[in-house]
């Protein structure tokens, strides 16, 4: 069964189209990135994917039910979790509540009113292992707000897997590290992902190839080219989009 | 040793107050009783409000009505219907407050920012409006704007309160409301309003219904509110629509402000500071109390924003370090 299947999507602001005709589906357990300039229509996808937009026409199914109408905290009640673009953390929060919040999202536990939220041992457990992978968990206390901008990077990383998704999006998940944090940061979402279902997009083209299984290529709303990485870095289209038309010589 | 030294230090102030609150009516005089027995129910009244407004990030300016409704439904209840017993009358005005909450979150909560705000101030001007009608059935069962009195200090299982051991009774009740108020705010649900109010959108993406959220959250305001009301009213023997309108949420907004926003306990302190101030200022100059209470309010924003508790929370910690 797919694990996301999305079939002839539209979307528009005013006149303008975001998103014209995108289809395509995710196998259990495939990595899948989309790559494309700016202003490709990669961040709106996400955001109709994860319920924030609603498409004007199309259907999106994950794990097989219809979603494509329904609320966004439903969907991650399914199994989706999303990384944001921007970081969007819980910024006066400590660190450890944020994770702790993450984790009992998708729990019926986090209706509970009496007990404080550092009560619940599991999650307490769980919100160890994952800072400790990053190796933030000596920074518990501190509200997000004093963390690097790496740092937070990886948090940001870090509550979208908390929930042990069934699929996870990933919007530009380097997005304003340097080089080498962003090596580094492939190398964690590599080993926190390995059994789970991953979508993102990145215009860092290494963090595509070293990652992604499949690539497709959105260019103005429409899905141009999709294959593995290696078909895509020779693909004649994708060299035009990202290198531009040879000029003949004057 | 280190460990219970800090453990002293941290929980010694607050236990202090405790045992000046329990032992108070041993060695104060009534007046001053009196006072703290109101001073207390408004700080559980303005804990409510903060529940709303620093924990959940909404800015509800009509908080005073649920308050009122509790009030008026037990004033109406004992002066109309003879229903003096406090195991009716009590519940029913809660209950009142609790449905107002229920109704007013629904309409409320299609909007947010400035607009709830302002839709919570129209509601709650609805209900003053309501209490204010002087005239017509209305006016008869409320007492339009000369309010409604005649209740007393309740009786409950047999025993007649009296102003020292109602005092007690409101100290008990506020015990037992402000803990449940601090679990809550410290619990699953209540870090839930806290990351609802930081990031509305990343709770939403992690499966938080933020609309349901925030609708129990007004809801629980509403009944804490609705437990104030009920204890002011036995108290104050008299409700009217001052402490229903506008001013009376406006005031409630002042003590939060001035007490510090998201603290929950410095709710009790600005309630504290502003009716201590209420009670020795209006003896001198009744006429330049609204005046005084500007000037502190500015005074407030301007040097100590974030409120008292926080910065007496820092000089705390800073004179405990040396």
């Amino acid at each position: 069964m797919d694990v996301l299947k999305v079939e002839h999507l539209f979307q528009s602001y005013g006149g303008l189209s975001v998103l014209a005709d995108v289809s395509f589906s995710l196998k259990a357990g495939e990595r899948l990135a989309i790559i494309g300039p700016n202003g490709a229509g990669k961040t709106t996808l996400f955001n109709v994917l994860s319920g924030f937009i609603s498409p004007v026409s199309g259907r999106i199914h994950l794990l097989g039910t219809d979603v494509t109408t329904m609320s966004s905290h439903k969907r991650a009640a399914l199994g989706l979790a999303r990384s944001f673009q921007i970081n969007s953390l819980f910024s006066q929060l400590p660190l450890l509540h944020n994770v702790l919040l993450a984790i009992q999202g998708v729990q019926t536990s986090r209706y509970h009113m009496i007990r404080p939220i550092t009560a619940y041992k599991n999650n307490l457990v769980k919100a160890q292992e994952l800072l400790e992978l990053v190796g933030l968990w000596d920074e518990r206390k501190s509200p997000v707000a004093m963390l690097g901008h790496g740092q937070q990077r990886q948090v940001e990383i870090i509550l979208a897997l908390a929930s042990k998704p069934r699929l996870l999006l990933l919007d530009e998940p380097s997005a304003g590290l340097t080089a080498a944090e962003s090596v580094n940061l492939g190398r964690i979402i590599q080993n926190l992902t390995a059994d789970t279902t991953v979508f993102f997009c990145a215009h860092d083209l290494d963090l595509v190839f070293s990652l992604a299984e499949r690539v497709v290529v959105l260019y103005y709303g429409q899905l141009v080219a999709q294959g593995t990485p290696e078909q895509i870095q020779v693909d004649p289209k994708v060299r035009e989009i990202y290198l531009g038309t040879e000029q003949p010589d004057a | 040793m280190k460990v219970r030294k800090a453990r002293l230090f941290q929980f010694g102030p607050a236990g202090v107050i405790a045992l000046v609150l329990l032992t108070l009516p041993l060695y104060a005089d009534l007046s001053i009783v009196s006072l703290f027995t109101k001073i207390l129910i408004f700080g559980l009244l303005v804990m409510s409000l903060d529940l709303l407004v620093g924990y959940t990030g909404l800015s509800a300016f009509g908080h005073a009505a649920f308050f009122g409704i509790a009030a008026y439904t037990i004033a109406i209840l004992i002066k109309h219907f003879g229903i003096t017993s406090f195991w009716l009358a009590a519940p029913a005005g809660i209950l009142m407050a609790v449905f107002a909450a229920c109704i007013f979150g629904l309409v409320a909560l299609r909007v947010s920012g400035i607009y709830f705000l302002l839709i919570t101030l129209a509601m709650g001007q609805l209900v003053y409006g309501i209490v204010h009608t002087s005239v017509g059935p209305l006016g008869a069962l409320t007492g339009g704007s000369d309010g409604l009195g005649g209740v007393s200090f309740p009786e409950i299982m047999g025993f007649s309160f009296e102003a020292e051991t109602y005092y007690y009774f409101t100290f008990a009740s506020f015990i037992v409301c402000a803990l449940l108020l601090y679990w809550i705010t410290r619990s699953p649900f209540g870090y839930g309003l806290q990351g609802i109010r930081e990031n509305a959108i990343r709770a939403r993406a992690l499966g938080y219904n933020t609309w349901l959220y925030q609708y129990i959250a007004f809801i629980i305001g509403g009944l804490f509110a609705g437990i104030a009301g009920m204890l002011y009213v036995y108290y104050n023997g008299f409700i009217s629509p001052e402490g229903v309108g506008i001013g009376a949420s406006g005031l409630l907004w002042l003590m939060l402000i001035i007490g510090g926003t998201g603290t929950l306990w410095g709710s009790l302190l600005g309630s504290g500071v502003i009716l201590t101030l209420q009670y020795f200022v209006s003896g001198f100059t009744p006429e330049r109390w609204p005046l005084i209470l500007g000037v502190c309010f500015v005074a407030v924003i301007m040097f100590y924003r974030g409120g008292l508790l926080p910065q007496l929370i820092n000089l705390w910690n800073r004179l405990m370090e040396r």
